[in-house]
């Protein structure tokens, strides 16, 4: 009988944990802001504590897709949405990977400047400062465009860390492969910069010119 | 017996803790499916094999499995002490497809999940006579 109790009282507990984590409100911020005549997109993300450690792939992925836990920040913004704004501010997409030449092509389009703040940062932090390449070599994203993949797939993805033929934007350092099938690289979040799991910060990215 | 379905339980729970840690070093196979659902399955399975064979988890053999599981979130993330506070609550918080909760919430259902559970285990212990005061027949068992 006393272990009926304590069993209960555990599960009771849970319970009520996840009865108020599902009360939880988002963030106030709108899921994309187009600055068009400066070129400049911003959006939400949350950061993801799981790859202040452990090593991934995926710069940001949209919540709703299908890698949308398995990235550095989870993406509050859609990839239609993102490649739409790209277009909007005057991105001109690379198109050049494909499912055959992924592991032998560097993704190309227009360069793009991204930039991370949050909530009591102290100024804006680049992608190469949050994000911890092991080979210390710059992260350089493209717009790589490739919204058929990315619609067909719903992978979520925003940016990939290396080429990638469904992300919308990813980094010309590596190709395809390079992280999970030749372990050229490993990416994880910079956990001395970042701030705790589930924080919001802003993306803002700017077309380079 | 309702004791033996929770210890099935815990010690499905554990092994699938470990499980899923292993599975997770696998990069390409952790890219693609959330390997940690391991977790629940392991926990079901745990009462499955009670329920079904009979066969009881020792105690010893659910303290192994937790003080493996403490290891290896040592071992596998390069002895950090930050280590314990991500990895556990990511695992568990995919596992179970909490989404919603943030690793320091998870880390709280975590604790729950352990102190109660060690509690249970421990009160259920049958100590040797010599270490209790008296005349009290009693004996290690488990």
């Amino acid at each position: 009988m006393k272990n009926k109790i304590r069993i209960s009282v555990l599960f009771g507990i849970i319970a009520l944990l996840l009865i108020a984590s599902c009360g939880k409100k988002g963030t106030d911020q709108p899921a994309i802001t187009i600055d068009k005549q400066n070129g400049i997109i911003t959006f939400p993300a949350e950061v993801n504590g799981k790859y202040l450690l452990t090593p991934t792939r995926h710069g940001v992925v949209f919540k709703g897709g299908k890698n949308g836990d398995k990235s550095i920040f989870i993406g509050l913004t859609d990839h239609k949405s993102f490649y739409d704004a790209l277009v909007a501010i005057g991105a001109k997409a690379g198109n050049n990977m494909t499912m055959e030449n992924k592991e032998t092509t560097n993704v190309q389009g227009d360069l793009l400047d991204v930039t991370v703040t949050w909530k009591g940062a102290p100024k804006s932090y680049t992608l190469d400062e949050v994000i911890n390449d092991s080979n210390k070599k710059p992260i350089v994203m493209h717009f790589g465009g490739n919204i058929e993949r990315a619609m067909s797939l719903n992978t979520g993805c925003l940016f990939c860390l290396d080429s990638c033929p469904v992300g919308i934007v990813s980094n010309s350092s590596y190709t395809f492969g390079a992280v999970e099938k030749r372990k050229e690289v490993a990416f994880t979040g910079n956990k001395d910069i970042l701030p705790a799991d589930k924080t919001v910060v802003t993306f803002t990215v700017k077309l380079k010119k | 017996m309702g004791n033996e379905y929770f210890k099935s339980f815990f010690a499905g729970f554990i092994a699938g803790n470990i499980l899923a840690m292993i599975l997770n070093q696998w990069i390409y196979l952790e890219m693609r499916v959330n390997v940690n659902l391991v977790i629940p399955l392991s926990a079901i399975s745990g009462i499955a094999v009670y329920h079904f064979s009979r066969i009881k988890f020792k105690l010893k053999i659910i303290f192994a499995l937790e003080l493996i599981f403490g290891l290896l979130v040592c071992l596998l993330y390069n002895f950090s002490i930050e280590s314990y506070s991500i990895i556990p609550a990511s695992i568990l918080r995919e596992g179970f497809l909490l989404t919603s909760l943030s690793l320091g919430e998870v880390n709280v259902i975590i604790l729950l999940i352990f102190v109660i559970a060690n509690f249970v285990l421990l009160k259920n212990l049958k100590w040797p006579s010599h270490t209790l005061p008296g005349n009290i027949d009693n004996t290690m068992i488990e």
